[in-house]
């Protein structure tokens, strides 16, 4: 019986700290309000790395590694991660596409220096990010968060699992700084293995070309769209590759405007 | 005995790792101003319909096996991959058969295109600035010191019939019991996506008229795209590496590679694994559109 209350205790304990996951929001109208003051913010990139989770005891990680040097080597020096930097231009640009008004903020967002909060109400941030309005003077941050970039491969303890796979760990999100509630929350977890072999050293071909369309994939959901990017500070068009002006973009609406038209 | 058995793992498995690279082969026969093919005997171009992949290689590819000790768990990843193999290759084919159901309505002019219909007289490709006549090897060809390609075309018509893909390996040689042969190089040609409404009715307008001119200019393209590899005319040093985005059945694809040529229409890239291929662009940049 005392075990029985003591096991009730530790359960009803446990959940008490159980910190509830923030679910996905979808982008509304609700996301944004008309003439609101925005900020685009991302954190630094993570080195991009090369890790073994489940080869969990020193032995096991140190056989991992020897059986995966030359892979590690690879993906932790040739590889590169530049063209996620164009983030917050590619935000900025989708949000003047919708409408809106943005400035981007160079310092690199670090959540884990903003004070902790706790509240009851929904989608309500585990962060106070008054700091922002205060120093920005912004009303909704866009936040870009990465917390891994690089490649996985699953082992149990000596023995891989799986094969490498690139993978990046990601969120993105708008916090409404008036209240602290997330108005869209989107994780941007990707991964993607090697088509065909990925056994290919010293420059693992498979492994490359996943590691750069993951980069692309992620590069896509950002805007949430398929039909690519812009160049820094440009129009977002779907047909064009590059827009050198705005008067350029509107120039090439209309004639496709009169193409469909005539069609 | 833990160690050794560490030092075992490790040995067998960067032992899986090593694969061997060689220097390609460059052939300089006698005469380049006349490339002969010589097709496959059996069939000699084949067509296939392409099995849809989108999306195949980013579920996640970790297993978790019953492991109790070490034993137990190589002979549950042994047990796995038996079984695995087996349902793979069944489920490869039955894809495979899926896919071929798109070419029913394509069999009449399959089975009229062949290694004579498409390389017909009067055939050449540009290489070096030079014109290279190309014709089939046929019996009368004098089988020393000619340059001969060694070609196995493979066309993939997608489920959407938007774009046909030609995959042709190609090898080069200076006569027909050649000394040294190049090393196989793959050239890809996809064709410009057809729109949504357009695709199926483009292909079988006036007796397949379209079908045929695409077959033969991609074949023909590759012949052009390999023969530039073989001879120098494509070049990647000194070349930085990019991430191509280029159209394949109308949806975005991107692969890293070295650009070698563009125009606002193509793309003509050499693939990290050596392959070259010729690929329509994903979109159409400003200075290609803008109004005269």
């Amino acid at each position: 019986m005392r075990y029985l209350l003591v096991a009730s205790l530790a359960i009803l304990f446990a959940s008490g700290c159980a910190v509830q996951r923030q679910q996905t929001i979808h982008y509304s109208e609700a996301t944004l309000s008309n003439n609101a003051k925005i900020g685009i913010a991302m954190s630094e990139i993570p080195a991009i790395n090369a890790s073994y989770p489940g080869a969990d005891c020193l032995l096991c990680l140190a056989a991992a590694s020897a059986a995966n040097s030359k892979l590690t080597n690879h993906v932790e020096n040739q590889l590169s991660s530049e063209e996620l930097k164009k983030i917050p231009e590619l935000v900025q640009a989708k949000l003047k596409e919708l409408g809106y008004e943005s400035s981007i903020i160079d310092s690199p967002l670090k959540t884990f220096n903003l004070p902790k909060i706790k509240s009851e109400v929904p989608n309500t941030a585990r962060r106070d990010f008054t700091y922002f309005k205060d120093t920005y003077d912004i009303d909704y941050l866009v936040g870009i968060e990465f917390s891994y970039v690089g490649v996985q491969r699953q082992y149990s303890s000596y023995i891989p699992t799986s094969d490498p796979q690139a993978l990046i760990l990601g969120l993105e999100y708008v916090i409404k700084i008036e209240d602290n509630t997330y108005t869209w929350y989107k994780p941007l977890n990707t991964y993607r293995s090697a088509e065909g072999e990925w056994k290919e050293p010293p420059n693992f071909p498979g492994i490359t070309n996943a590691f750069y369309q993951v980069i692309e994939r992620v590069l896509d959901e950002v805007v949430n769209t398929s039909t690519g990017k812009v160049e820094a500070g440009l129009v977002v068009n779907t047909e064009l590759e590059k827009v050198e002006t705005e008067a350029e973009a509107k120039e090439f609406k209309e004639m496709k405007e009169e193409v469909e038209s005539a069609k | 005995m833990k160690l050794i058995l560490i030092l075992a793992v490790c040995l067998v498995l960067s032992a899986c790792g090593s694969v061997q690279t060689k220097e390609p082969v460059v052939i300089k026969p006698a005469d380049k101003s006349k490339l002969f093919l010589q097709f496959p005997e059996e069939k000699d171009i084949q067509f296939f319909g392409k099995i849809n992949v989108d999306g195949a290689n980013s579920a996640s590819g970790a297993i978790m096996y019953p492991a109790y000790g070490l034993a137990g768990f190589i002979a549950g990843v042994a047990a796995h991959a038996a079984i695995q193999g087996g349902i793979d290759s069944a489920e490869e084919k039955r894809k495979a058969e899926l896919a071929n159901q798109i070419l029913e309505k394509y069999q009449s002019i399959l089975s009229e295109i062949d290694a004579q219909s498409v390389v017909d007289t009067g055939l050449s490709v540009r290489v070096n600035g030079k014109a290279v006549e190309v014709y089939n090897v046929g019996q009368d060809v004098d089988g020393q010191n000619i340059f001969l390609a060694e070609v196995k075309p493979a066309f993939y018509l997608t489920q959407d019939e938007k774009s046909l893909i030609l995959i042709n390996e190609l090898k080069f040689s200076e006569s027909l019991i050649p000394k040294t042969k190049s090393l196989p190089l793959t050239v890809q040609y996809v064709s410009s996506p057809r729109s949504n409404d357009e695709a199926d009715d483009y292909w079988q307008a006036d007796d397949f008229a379209n079908f045929k001119r695409v077959v033969r200019q991609s074949f023909l393209a590759s012949i052009e795209l390999g023969m530039k590899k073989n001879v120098g005319e494509i070049n990647i040093q000194g070349k930085p590496q990019k991430t191509i985005r280029y159209l394949e059945s109308g949806k975005k694809k991107v692969e890293r590679g070295y650009v070698i040529a563009s125009t606002c229409e193509r793309i003509v890239f050499q693939t990290l694994r050596g392959a070259i291929k010729s690929v329509p662009v994903h979109r159409v940049s400003a200075e290609c559109v803008k109004p005269s």
